[in-house]
């Protein structure tokens, strides 16, 4: 559908939850006009709800034939949650603290629950942007044909000018991805940060990531630590690959963890604390070879062997993460005062 | 006095003759007035009569709200209550309907929609010309639109401009529409006010309407309910014999066939692409679904789509709806789109046509059996 593929890696190994990414997204692109209530970049914990509520079963994506399926378009009251504000000024007279609508759900509403009883807990961060997957439901799904696919870098886009804010795209896109916009009554959406791509930066989510757990290239570059993670060791997966859509933001998931605990309290041998079942519900199969081929490195390292994966994942200088190619003729980099 | 006089001399014609069932169900006559209505309740209204037209749910192509189209499958016709004025120069219309709830334009919520009313008059029409396919035009005849969309203190009006479905194109200021909505809370009834041009000529103009029920039906965009081509009757203009013979086709004594003989053929034939009510065997999406063709489609247009499919190209819905599976993906890993769901061909010259065979050689009784049939898909028996 494009000629050339951006793509983005994310290390959930590395992920701390900390937000910075949500933070970042958020001050550039969403705080204002219309776009609060929206999270082009969230993270939300696994295995969880996530943002929006139960999104997972919202349906959307294609069939395994090939055909677009319907799904449902979320409610700010009961699946976004309305953003709300504590009494800050009353704080400082004496009153008790309290929220100023009364919160019901949000977007991290279930941040660091995840599942298992205690000592078997177990969760993970599972940060999200779009997808701008290879064949985008959001785009089949609009009647307008209002969305499109770069050809330069496959990034997926509304085109504001034709968007009737109809939102088929929301209820057809299996990761709710793609936002109503309800001053502007419009639908938008994850930009990849365009607009710093043009000029060689990464995104903002993946700049700003203090894990350093986002990678950004071009899938066909051999250079690019992407096509290495992706294509040649193969230990990153896009997410629910049954959907159908092709995505193109891929992980390295999380390796299982240290061993469960039996009822006195005896490490289980061979046991797995986040479940590889779990793990395969949401990237599919192919996760069983990635964790055992990350399993391998790592045991190569423990024997003081080098791996190229383990360098390339601890990530020792964050400009390697990011291959986008020279800026625009002209562009320099602005000088913060 | 010469208004009665013409109207008289219409009735004698002899296209007017055979057509008298046309005028009957399918043209609104507007009344003359000096100045238009102020508003949805102007007297000017209590004096034009007022025509009754059924719409259908739209369900030519699907769309992809699962919570609307639950509610759609369950979805019959609804009435559309009529009346015209005009100045001359300006075309009134009061379009008044019932429905349970209230639904306006909100700030506050992502997945609520606003109770709307559109009508759709072709950017040319009259004599020699064909009517616009009824899904906003095709890229032969083009449509203007003019849609309004509740709000707390009113309407938000828009006009538009369309050549085909998806294609509808907003208008700037100079064609800026005048209107307005109303509500009757005790009534539970909508009242659409829309002014339109009218040039000097004209004495029959086809519009068609459509309105949206935002609350529990969830509709928008091509979820709604809409009618066929409707024509309005100028006063003191003589309709053009010819061009009301060409419109009217299918409303006189013994020009549509029999209706079960129609049933027996198209559930042969036809309903290996489309789909009619009980009958629901080919794909979803491969061709227009045919479930509520007859309240959508005029009998000239359903005869036309069987004996020359390709006069009109409906360009369907996006094309990405399907992917082909069995195809070579790209190195980005893509499918390309299942050329099956496309409904035309692109020849040399960029010429296309339809997918659709030609049914020409047809015996021309079942071809007037077949649409007879097609007609009686108004929306109405379907569950």
């Amino acid at each position: 559908m494009s000629t050339r593929q951006l793509a983005m890696v994310m290390d959930l190994n590395k992920c701390i939850g900390c937000q910075t990414c949500t933070v970042a997204c958020k001050t550039q692109w969403t705080n204002r006009n219309g776009r609060e209530g929206m999270y082009w970049n969230n993270v939300e914990t696994k295995p969880g709800a996530g943002f929006p509520k139960k999104w997972e079963e919202l349906g959307g994506g294609f069939d395994d034939r090939g055909n677009l399926k319907e799904g449902v378009v979320p409610s700010r009251y009961g699946d976004y949650g309305v953003p709300w504000d504590y009494n800050s000024d009353e704080i400082l007279k004496g009153a008790e603290v309290h929220a100023q609508t009364e919160p019901r759900v949000g977007p991290n509403w279930d941040e660091d629950v995840g599942a298992g009883d205690f000592p078997n807990s177990h969760f993970f961060y599972l940060p999200r942007i779009c997808n701008h997957c290879s064949n985008p439901s959001c785009l089949a799904a609009c009647p307008r044909q209002a969305i499109f696919k770069r050809d330069q870098d496959g990034i997926v886009l509304v085109d504001l000018n034709r968007c009737e804010g109809n939102r088929q795209c929301i209820a057809a896109c299996p990761y709710k991805k793609i936002y109503f916009n309800p001053k502007l009554s419009k639908s938008e959406k994850c930009i990849f940060c365009f607009p710093r791509i043009e000029q060689g930066l990464p995104p903002a989510c993946a700049d700003q990531c203090v894990g350093r757990i986002r990678f950004v290239g071009y899938l066909d570059d051999e250079n690019s630590q992407v096509h290495k993670l992706v294509k040649k060791y193969q230990v990153a997966l896009g997410l629910h690959p049954e959907y159908g859509t092709q995505p193109n933001v891929y992980y390295v998931p999380p390796l299982p963890g240290p061993r469960r605990f039996d009822k006195t309290g005896k490490p289980i041998e061979g046991s797995e604390r986040i479940p590889t079942a779990y793990l395969e519900s949401l990237f599919g199969p192919a996760v069983h070879d990635v964790l055992k081929r990350l399993s391998a490195e790592l045991d190569k390292r423990k024997k003081g062997q080098p791996s190229e994966l383990l360098d390339l994942l601890i990530a020792y200088k964050h400009q390697d993460m990011f291959q986008l190619g020279k800026p625009r003729p002209g562009f320099k980099l602005p000088v913060l005062k | 006095m010469r208004r009665a006089l013409s109207s008289v001399l219409v009735l004698l014609s002899s296209a007017a003759w055979a057509s008298e069932g046309f005028f009957q169900s399918e043209v609104v006559d507007a009344v003359a007035v000096k100045q238009a209505p102020k508003g949805t309740q102007d007297a000017a209204w209590s004096a034009a009569p007022a025509k009754p037209f059924s719409l259908a749910p739209q369900r030519t192509i699907r769309l992809h709200d699962k919570q609307a189209n639950a509610v759609l499958q369950r979805a019959g016709a609804t009435e559309l209550v009529v009346r015209a004025v005009t100045t001359g120069t300006e075309l009134a219309l009061l379009l008044e309907w019932a429905d349970a709830t209230q639904d306006v334009v909100r700030e506050d919520e992502v997945n609520s929609y606003a109770d709307s009313a559109a009508v759709q008059v072709p950017v040319s029409f009259g004599k020699g010309q064909r009517l616009p396919a009824i899904s906003m035009g095709d890229d032969e005849q083009p449509v203007r639109l003019w849609l309004q969309r509740a709000t707390k203190a009113g309407s938000q009006l828009t006009a538009l401009q369309a050549a085909g479905f998806g294609s509808s194109t907003r208008q700037g200021p100079a064609t800026a529409p005048q209107g307005m909505m109303t509500f009757d809370a005790n009534g539970k009834r909508w009242r659409a006010q829309f002014q339109v041009p009218l040039d000097a000529k004209s004495a029959l103009v086809p519009v068609s309407f459509a309105v949206w029920e935002g609350g529990v039906r969830l509709e928008r965009a091509g979820n709604k309910r809409l009618s066929s081509w409707r024509f309005v009757r100028v006063p003191g203009r003589t309709p053009d014999a010819d061009y009301v013979a060409s419109v009217s086709w299918g409303f006189g004594p013994k020009e549509l066939g029999d209706a079960a003989n129609g049933k027996t053929l198209v559930e042969a034939i036809c309903t290996s692409c489309h789909h009619v009510p009980g009958r629901a065997v080919a794909p979803e999406g491969l061709a227009p679904s045919l479930v509520d063709i007859g309240a959508i489609a005029t009998p000239a247009y359903l005869r036309e789509s069987v004996v020359a499919p390709s006069a009109v190209i409906l360009f369907g819905p996006n094309p990405n709806q399907h992917y082909d599976k069995s195809a070579q993906r790209d190195p980005n890993g893509a499918y390309p789109n299942a050329e099956a769901f496309q409904w035309f061909t692109v020849g040399p010259g960029g010429k296309r046509a339809s997918k659709m065979p030609s049914f020409e050689k047809f015996p021309p009784e079942q071809l007037a059996d077949i649409v007879a049939f097609l007609r009686t898909l108004d929306g109405r028996g379907t569950p």
